[in-house]
């Protein structure tokens, strides 16, 4: 690392300088390092330093069976558990066959557009906490309360659920968790209306975002960004359309897509996807059938056939999937896996070049990235 | 684009240098000699029919003496058997909706392989975590610095097979 | 009732009677009349300050949808002195490579820019420390000493994350004293004098009659430019905390950034002090019916409305960039207040 800084040095000129934001830092979304080169207040030259939070899962998952891997998938991307846990669920299905029930099909579905919700509460929070306007943030927190109380009420768990088993799901949902939800669904499309009322047309806000950071189709594609980020430049790409898996073939909903692929438009993605997923879980508690049968039944200790495997899901923050190499063993060969953030911090060096260092944070905000997702 | 049309294109084009393995998934998994490699990234990228814009994955795998999981389309001669390294390729397209797998062969104690980031930007972190992961070195990479190992890692390649740390503890078998 | 001119004026006969009675130059009164004048603007401005930052607390609280503090003292109030005797108690820390005596005294002059204003601000009937015949170009002077307390911080840390916020702050505080200036100027057309008192008397006492009305693009230019004076959101870049670590008092703890935390809220309450003068009517009630209720009451009650506007702006709105900022002095807010000050001359002429 050293090295690099002293090469970026010497190719300083008289006016610039480099500038950590270095790994600790409010506004960093997980512990990432950025190497700027600026030249007053403009960015010139962006180099970000990945790795604090290395866990070496991929290296664990080696060592773990199938069905003891599944807690490891939660904290890869812990704002987004539910669809993390399908991944790899969705994966081992595919290489194994495994036919998952409908009623587990339609938990699943609502399980992880709940999740979709509060990882992209999340995200309003912090972004506009990044802006200055702080309150947004303690309100998005009070909201994301009422999702984690129906995951409480579900499956035990607030942050790291272990919910989505390879065959189905772990629990059914208790009796009240219709109502809660209804509930919540009808009142959270009103409080999104409050939240883009204070933000949407915020003249100050859109200052801030409008024209700020424009992700151009051809790098996103090229970089590997996906999920919304990609959805901002004006491209309607969702594996839950594009390659429809669990039962999203059946259900109604619609991608929302940004004109400009500017930090505003990325913003406008993820609100109109929050509403979106109220649509989603309405009906799909609506028409889950009622059966007992949850999870398909399985040995105790799942022995895959020898095969590789590719399977991909729609996380909140885009494409997440895995590579699975299995020999037949109850423990598998080689896992890697592929995070949405991945794609997406790439995309930051390109676009951020030119913009000024407030500017930096504003589009790294919208860019949604998980540290831990980078790392793994 | 079905798997059967995906395959007849490339072999159509790439001939022997391309070996199609055996496998119930419905995604083509192409194996590719490293010569030939870059070029048919770049025919898959460039193809109108093919259209691979989008490097979904880059990894690498470990074999140090087993025989490849997938079977094979042509019996293994036995140097097969003395391990390998794999670089696996996972591609989509967006227009076209298909996906498939491109594998790389290459040498237990020398692998090296062309780098593919200049046709996709993606590669290149994929790649780096390769390098310092795995010890694959790619020809040709823009910026070969370790991603997300730290800057004094002196323990060798930790995803290979049997690699063992100073504090790493087996999982006891059970 | 409560007025308080008439009993000083009393005491102050009786006791200027007594010291000549026993041949002692007034002149000793004098200067122990303006001692404990200056003693009790110190006085009312930590208490200010300490309630400011208390009220502060639980308005955030309040908008947020959660309590504030609410354990030490009832409601929370005793907080702010339990933070300050924290504060006293933390070690120290000076950076090695920091300019000693720059770093020492920024804090000082901040604290001391903002105290100085308080001279010359008419807290009630007859309850000014002095009254300046140039009272109102004598704060503008002052209030631009924090500028140079901004640029000592940022300096003296030794620091490039606190050099930046200190160059920026002072460009901003520099940018937007001229509307503010020009704007005062419309009041100050109005009444035809610039000694804060005679301003106040100027405005009369019904509440149409006080210059918010026929000035209010000047109120609305002077109270915008006031909140990026005192560096609060939406022009409070220089603290942001999510993009330069707290700006020019990165390297400060303690006790001086005690000062530097407390200046600000002292300068919250000079602004809204002053703007309560100049436009709202000082501490006249809105009809004289109403005169029983002390003016000092009147006073605190506008200027603690104009601070609780001020943040109530904090915790609803994003900040601005730092070129949108300037560019919003500069190309906008300049004009305006050019044109209201042509308007104002054009409407003295024709109605004097």
């Amino acid at each position: 690392m050293d090295q690099l800084i002293e090469k970026k040095m010497e190719d300083l000129r008289e006016d610039e300088f480099l500038i950590n934001m270095g790994p600790q830092h409010p506004s960093t979304h997980g512990v990432l390092r950025l190497m700027l080169k600026m030249d007053g207040e403009f960015v010139r030259d962006l180099t970000p330093y990945v790795g604090y939070l290395h866990r070496s899962i991929e290296k664990i998952a080696e060592n773990r069976t199938y069905n003891q891997f599944t807690p490891f998938t939660d904290r890869i991307d812990y704002c987004a558990s539910m669809p993390s846990n399908q991944a790899w669920a969705v994966a081992v299905e595919k290489l194994a066959g495994i036919e998952v029930p409908e009623r587990a099909e339609y938990l699943r579905v609502i399980m992880t557009e709940l999740n979709r919700i509060a990882s992209h509460l999340i995200y309003l929070g912090v972004m506009s906490l990044d802006l200055g306007a702080v309150t947004p943030f303690l309100y998005t927190f009070r909201e994301r309360e009422k999702v984690l109380d129906l995951f409480e009420m579900t499956c035990g768990q607030r942050l790291t659920y272990n919910y989505i088993r390879i065959g189905g799901v772990s629990r059914d949902i208790p009796s009240q968790f219709g109502k809660y939800c209804f509930e919540f669904t009808k009142d959270f499309r009103k409080k999104l209306d409050d939240y883009e009322a204070i933000l949407t047309e915020n003249p100050i806000f859109l200052g801030r975002t409008k024209g700020v950071g424009v992700l151009p189709l051809d790098i996103a594609k090229n970089y590997g960004a996906s999920g919304p980020t990609i959805r901002g430049s004006n491209y309607a790409w969702d594996i839950r359309k594009a390659e429809p898996y669990s039962v999203y073939g059946k259900l109604n909903f619609e991608i929302p897509t940004g004109k400009n692929g500017d930090t505003w438009d990325r913003y406008i993605v993820r609100m109109e996807e929050m509403r979106q997923s109220c649509n989603l879980i309405d009906e799909a508690l609506g028409g889950i059938p009622q059966s007992d049968v949850i999870k398909t039944k399985l040995p105790v200790v799942l022995k895959p056939p020898k095969g590789e495997v590719f399977s991909r899901i729609e996380a909140p923050r885009g494409e997440m999937g895995y590579y699975i190499v299995s020999n037949g063993d109850k423990k598998p060969y080689r896992v890697k896996i592929r995070t949405a953030s991945y794609g997406n911090l790439q995309v930051l060096a390109p676009i951020s070049v030119g913009w000024k260092i407030a500017d930096l944070v504003a589009i790294f905000g919208s860019l949604d990235v998980i540290l831990p997702e980078v790392d793994r | 684009m079905t798997k059967e049309e995906i395959t007849e294109r490339l072999q159509d084009k790439f001939g022997s240098s391309i070996e199609v393995a055996e496998t119930n998934q419905p995604e083509p998994y192409i194996y590719v000699a490293p010569e030939r490699y870059h070029e048919l990234c770049q025919f898959l990228y460039r193809d109108p029919e093919l259209d691979f814009d989008f490097l979904f994955q880059l990894g690498g795998v470990h074999y140090p003496d087993e025989r490849s999981a997938l079977g094979r389309t042509a019996p293994a001669p036995p140097e097969a058997d003395a391990g390998r390294f794999e670089v696996v390729l996972c591609l989509s397209s967006h227009e076209k909706i298909h996906c498939m797998v491109v594998k790389v062969k290459l040498d237990k104690d020398n692998p090296e392989v062309v780098t593919t980031s200049d046709i996709w930007q993606a590669a290149n972190w994929y790649e780096r975590e390769a390098m310092e992961l795995f010890g694959i070195k790619f020809t040709g990479h823009p910026d070969p610095r370790p991603l997300l190992l730290y800057d004094d890692w002196e323990y060798g390649f930790p995803m290979r097979r049997g690699w063992t740390g100073p504090d790493f503890i087996p999982m006891p078998e059970k | 009732m409560l007025e308080f001119d008439k009993l000083l004026l009393s005491i102050y006969t009786a006791l200027s009677a007594w010291f000549v009675s026993n041949g002692i130059p007034v002149i000793w009164l004098d200067l122990a009349v303006m001692a404990f004048a200056a003693a009790a603007v110190l006085g009312v401005l930590l208490l200010a300050a300490l309630f400011l930052v208390w009220w502060e607390r639980k308005i955030s609280a309040h908008i947020q949808d959660r309590l504030g503090p609410m354990r030490t003292g009832p409601h929370g109030l005793l907080q702010t002195l339990i933070d300050a005797l924290k504060l006293i108690q933390k070690e120290d820390i000076v950076p090695a490579s920091a300019d000693k005596k720059i770093y020492f005294w920024a804090p000082v002059l901040a604290f001391v820019a903002a105290y100085m204003a308080y001279i010359v601000i008419p807290f009630g009937k007859g309850l000014i420390a002095r009254d300046l015949n140039v009272g109102i170009l004598y704060i503008i002077a002052i209030t631009t000493f924090t500028v140079i307390s901004l640029l000592m911080a940022g300096w003296g840390s030794n620091n490039k994350y606190a050099l930046l916020g200190g160059m920026r702050s002072a460009a901003q505080v520099i940018s937007y004293e001229v509307p503010l200036t020009i704007s005062v100027l419309g009041a100050v057309m109005l009444a035809g004098t610039m000694s804060m008192n005679g301003i106040v008397e100027a405005q009369g006492p019904y509440f149409w009659k006080w210059y918010w009305l026929p000035q209010i693009l000047g109120f609305g230019i002077y109270f915008i430019a006031a909140t990026a004076e005192v560096n609060r959101t939406p022009f409070d870049l220089p603290e942001a905390e999510q993009e330069l670590v707290a700006g020019f008092n990165v390297e400060y703890s303690g006790m001086k950034f005690a000062m530097f935390f407390l200046a600000e809220f002292v300068n919250m309450f000079t602004v809204s002090a002053i703007a309560t003068t100049l436009f709202l009517g000082g501490w006249q009630p809105p009809i004289p019916g109403l005169v029983f209720i002390p003016s000092w009451v009147w006073f605190l009650g506008k200027t603690l409305f104009l601070v609780f506007i001020l943040m109530w702006f904090r915790w609803t709105y994003p900040r601005l960039r730092v070129d949108q900022l300037m560019g919003f002095a500069w190309k906008f807010l300049l004009p305006l207040s050019f044109v209201n000050l042509f308007l104002t001359g054009l409407g003295v002429y024709l109605f004097k």
